[in-house]
């Protein structure tokens, strides 16, 4: 409904001008009025108007006049007020005016002032939601245009004539072509021949059902390169009209070269599977086959793809369910993982064979098993070695276990046993018997039996060489065997025919050139004996006959050892043996004897331990017999009572001469050192020695020859020549006894001792030195002395010898005293000085050959003395005892056993 | 003056032939039967030459030797040893202690005389 209240304001305020303007006019008019009135009466009274219709024309002329220009005039002004207190109700307009042309120049952000609630107002109202709008609707635009404009893909609009009204900037930078040279083109412009076929086709199809179109297609580039990108088109629907279309343009250059990429990969790993060698299969739930790879085509056949997978492998109509044949495609899709089996399957003619089965589960993108892989391999060849390796490997077992009993056995009795129950145990029999040959009565005595009723082999105990089947094969040697006994017409009489026996094997037990016995193997069923079996019987056979005379060799090596170790241990070399290592492995009782060590502690020793550092010789003949060569030492032992110990070494050797160790012989050498020690003394002293009387002797008579010398002085010449010829004469006689008797070659002559008589003696021949040094020799003997049996001759010496000792060792003007005392069982010597008495170093050679001692370059002498002293003793069974102090004396103790003439 | 050739040897019979050969080859001879005083007697009677046994008793002559040897009064003598040590070792012990001649018994008496005539005669 219109309003009108800006009218009425106009309307009002020109009324209230009006009103406002002709009530004082009115009231000017009324006085106006009036005073005509009364100007009309008073004309009227005088009489002046005469006509009253002429006074009253005059006066509506009067009042007319008056009226129309005071109320022309009234209105006027009103008017002009009205027009100029209304001036301010236009503002709005001029502000809608305003906000008009702010519009229409592009500006909506402008808000226009409300001044009045009347239809202005309103407008302005109505004019300011309608900018609001405006501006809202404008910026959903420019929004939408910027997506446009930020799109990635590319997008065209085109008309119902296929020709381009518009592109977005990612047309531009994807195409090269600006959107002025774009629009207005038509889209077969920019493809070649080929792709506006497509183009054509799919656009004829679908645009005019109004449908949505997604194709691949190639646009030519601005550049001219041809680019491939997937173009989902859609119609422009206006009025239910289709107007144009709009082609969203994606890039598809990565993904035309990723499908290139997989239609490659895809082609390459298809070359793969089919050039592996194992068949492979896709198989689906229902076990149909939708793969097969060429080797699975060749081995299966052409035609196996739709066909059900056990249907092909195992020429059933279900899959394998039978135990240790579980299905890997079923375990594949109900469990998930990878199964892996081995098969028994049919090749395409219908052969059997083994194929291992690897069948893993192939995923879709959600995780689920959708179809199988089943990768299937040959291994026919291969089982059949395993089952042949198996086979093999019982029968290494059997024999090794047959093996060992023999090894721990030295019985053959014990052997015989044991390996039956081994070889029935291997071939399931029920039972056996041994039998052994009894080479005396050539008869063969059954020596154990196992599941067999004891009548049954006391009819067999004893089997002639020859007769029965035991016989026979003990004399043929050859292994018989019978699947069944009972119907075996090869066999008329046998003491096993009646027993029940069926499976029957008879295996010769041979020894280097004879049989040795019989093992009989049977079982109560019917039993066939494989080549295999018999293959291996006679093998356990053999090796038996091998195990018992190794046994019988054993036993001669035995005794023979026993002779060796009997030659070993009563010879008087000492013998030890080293292994390569120079460990000692044995030693004979002489090694122990001489090296005074336990053959226990030897053994396990290394040889260095005990011989370390040579005397002589070289330095470990050991080392060098290790290394093929003989070789000797001479040796003090670790232990022992350092004596001189010659070894020689000499290597083993095995019969391919292969060095396995070494054998050493040694010798106590002691003796023969000391002997040699001594001859070299000997012949030393002897040279030293004979020297001083040899000088006179040559030197005199030279000079007598020389006629030097003359008169008396010559027969002093002489004298001395003789004497000390005499001299040398009774060192060689001494040197000689002293050999004699050691050499026991000298006999003894016993006789009754009269001791005053030989102490008597004795100083008479020791009376000049004796005087010359002015010695005190006091001899005190017990005369009651009788019957002492001993050689006079030697006692003499010992005793002149003794006490010429002390003569010699001893200043002049000292004291020796000789005491001959007899104590209960013995008879004691004593001769003591107050001479030099002798250096602690000197006492252990004192009574060695030519030993002289420090002493003894001060004295003339043989050295021999002590030396003989000692043989005399010995010889009278007694000892010798020295005791002295440097300087003060010595004592020399001579003990002999009291003896008589019967005990001599 | 006639040169002086001292002997010292505890054999009589030594001293006895060494004496009567010198003597008749025309030198003066000194024998000594002890080594005990040896030396002093040696100081006292200055010989031109010594004759000495190794083995004696109390004083060894290779101990007088190196008496002799050591003590510059009396170094310049010549010493003999006259000894029954035969053995190489023995002679190379004398030489190391001064020994100016060794001579090992049995020996030739004519020998010694040419001998000792040809130290003297070097000297």
């Amino acid at each position: 409904m219109f309003k009108t209240k800006l009218i009425y304001k106009f309307l009002l305020t020109f009324l209230i001008f009006s009103i406002a303007l002709i009530l004082p006019l009115s009231f000017s008019l009324r006085k106006d009025l009036k005073g005509m009135f009364t100007d009309t009466e008073v004309l009227i009274e005088k009489g002046k108007i005469k006509d009253a219709r002429a006074i009253e024309d005059k006066l509506f002329k009067e009042i007319f006049t008056h009226l129309i220009s005071i109320s022309f005039y009234a209105f006027f002004l009103a008017f002009i007020l009205s027009i100029f207190f209304s001036r301010r109700f236009l503002n709005p307009i001029k502000a809608l005016y305003a906000g008009a042309e702010a519009v229409k120049g592009g500006n909506l952000d402008i808000k226009i002032p409300v001044y009045s609630t009347d239809e202005l107002g309103e407008v302005t109202t109505i004019f300011n939601e309608m900018l609001t709008n405006l501006r809202a609707k404008t910026e959903e635009l420019q929004n939408k245009d910027t997506y446009v404009k930020t799109m990635m893909d590319a997008l065209w609009v085109v008309d119902i004539n296929d020709i381009i009204v518009d592109i977005n900037p990612a047309f531009t930078k994807m195409f090269g072509y600006e959107r002025n040279q774009v629009a207005g083109s038509s889209i077969y412009d920019f493809l070649d021949t080929e792709n506006a076929m497509i183009m054509k086709k799919e656009l004829g199809l679908k645009r005019h059902r109004g449908e949505h179109s997604i194709y691949e297609i190639n646009i030519t580039a601005k550049d001219g390169s041809q680019i491939p990108v997937l173009i989902t088109g859609a119609p422009i629907i206006r009025d239910g009209e289709v107007v144009g279309k709009i082609g969203i343009i994606k890039d598809f250059r990565e993904q035309a070269k990723l499908v290139k990429e997989l239609k490659e990969s895809k082609a390459y790993i298809e070359t793969i599977i089919d050039s592996i060698e194992d068949s492979i299969l896709i198989i689906n739930h229902d076990y149909r086959i939708l793969k097969a790879n060429v080797a699975a085509l060749t081995r299966y056949g052409n035609n196996i793809t739709e066909k059900k997978c056990h249907e092909i492998t195992h020429h059933s109509s279900r899959p394998c369910w039978m135990e240790g044949e579980d299905c890997p495609i079923q375990g594949v899709f109900t469990n998930g993982g990878t199964w892996r089996t081995i098969h028994e399957h049919y090749d395409e003619g219908g052969n059997k064979c083994y194929a291992e089965v690897i069948a893993s589960p192939v995923r879709n993108s959600e995780g689920k098993v959708v179809e199988a892989l089943e990768i299937m391999r040959d291994v026919t060849e291969r089982v059949r070695h395993m089952d042949e390796i198996n086979r093999r490997n019982r029968e290494l077992i059997l024999l090794n276990s047959i093996a060992s009993i023999i090894n721990q056995s030295i019985k053959a009795e014990e052997i015989f046993s044991s390996v039956l129950d081994r070889l029935m145990e291997a071939l399931d029999m029920d039972g056996g018997c041994v039998f052994i040959i009894d080479e005396k009565t050539r008869t063969l005595i059954c020596s154990c039996h196992r599941g067999i009723a004891e009548q049954c082999t006391s009819t067999a105990v004893r089997i002639k060489l020859g007769s029965d089947i035991p016989g026979r094969v003990a004399v043929t040697g050859e292994v018989m065997t019978s699947s069944d006994l009972s119907s075996d017409s090869r066999i008329s009489l046998s003491a096993f025919k009646d027993t029940g026996i069926k499976g029957y094997c008879c295996i010769p037990v041979k020894g280097k050139d004879r049989a040795l016995g019989v093992y009989c193997l049977f079982k109560f069923k019917e039993h066939f004996f494989t080549m295999e079996e018999e293959r291996l019987l006679r093998a356990v056979g053999e090796m038996t006959g091998l195990a018992l005379e190794n046994i019988r060799l054993y036993e001669e090596m035995r005794i023979d050892r026993g002779l060796a170790e009997a030659i070993l241990n009563t010879m008087s070399e000492g013998v030890c043996t080293v292994d390569t290592n120079g460990v000692i492995v044995s030693a004979n009782r002489s090694a122990e004897r001489i090296l005074g060590i336990p053959a226990t502690n030897l053994v396990g020793r290394d040889y260095t331990e005990i011989f370390s550092e040579p005397v002589e010789g070289d330095a470990c003949p050991v080392v060098k017999s290790l290394k093929g060569e003989k070789a000797s030492a001479e040796f003090i032992p670790e232990k022992g009572k350092g004596d001189v110990i010659h070894v020689s070494s000499l290597p083993l050797m095995d019969p391919a001469n292969r060095i396995y160790g070494a054998v050493q012989v040694f010798r106590d050498v002691t003796r023969e050192r000391e002997i040699d020690r001594m001859k070299t003394d000997i012949i030393r002293s002897v040279s030293h020695e004979f020297r001083a009387p040899l000088s006179a002797i040559v030197g005199l008579s030279e000079m007598l020859i020389d006629g030097d010398i003359d008169g008396t002085r010559a027969r002093k010449y002489l004298l001395t020549i003789y004497e000390e010829g005499m001299r040398l004469s009774e060192m060689v006689s001494e040197l000689l006894s002293i050999s004699k008797i050691e050499s026991g070659k000298e006999s003894i002559r016993f006789s009754n001792i009269d001791f005053p008589e030989i102490v008597e003696s004795v100083k008479r021949v020791l009376d000049v030195p004796v005087a010359n040094k002015n010695i005190s020799l006091l001899t005190e003997i017990d005369t009651d002395i009788q019957g002492f049996y001993g050689d006079r001759g030697k006692l003499r010496r010992l005793l002149l010898n003794l006490v010429d000792n002390a003569v010699k060792y001893s200043d002049p003007g000292s004291y020796i005293n000789l005491r001959v005392r007899y104590s209960g069982e013995y008879v004691i010597l004593e001769v003591s000085d107050t001479g030099w008495g002798i250096p602690e170093n000197d006492m252990a050679n004192l009574s060695k050959r030519f030993y002289r001692g420090t002493h003894g370059e001060r004295t003339k002498g043989t050295g021999l003395g002590l030396a003989l002293c000692k043989e005399i003793v010995r010889i009278h069974h007694g000892s010798i005892d020295i005791k002295s102090r440097l300087t003060k004396g010595t004592t020399v103790i001579v003990t002999l056993p009291y003896r008589r003439l019967d005990d001599a | 003056m006639m040169p002086k050739v001292m002997v010292i040897d505890d054999e009589p019979f030594i001293l006895m032939m060494i004496e009567d050969k010198l003597r008749r080859g025309g030198l003066e001879v000194f024998t000594l039967r002890e080594s005990k005083n040896a030396v002093d007697v040696i100081r006292r009677e200055m010989p031109d030459l010594i004759i000495l046994d190794w083995m004696m008793p109390e004083i060894s002559g290779i101990s007088i030797c190196k008496t002799i040897k050591t003590d510059p009064d009396l170094t310049k003598i010549p010493v003999f040893m006259l000894t029954a040590k035969g053995q190489e070792d023995d002679e190379k012990l004398g030489i190391k202690c001064g020994v100016d001649r060794y001579i090992t018994k049995p020996f030739s008496p004519r020998i010694l005389l040419e001998l000792v005539r040809e130290q003297l005669g070097n000297k």
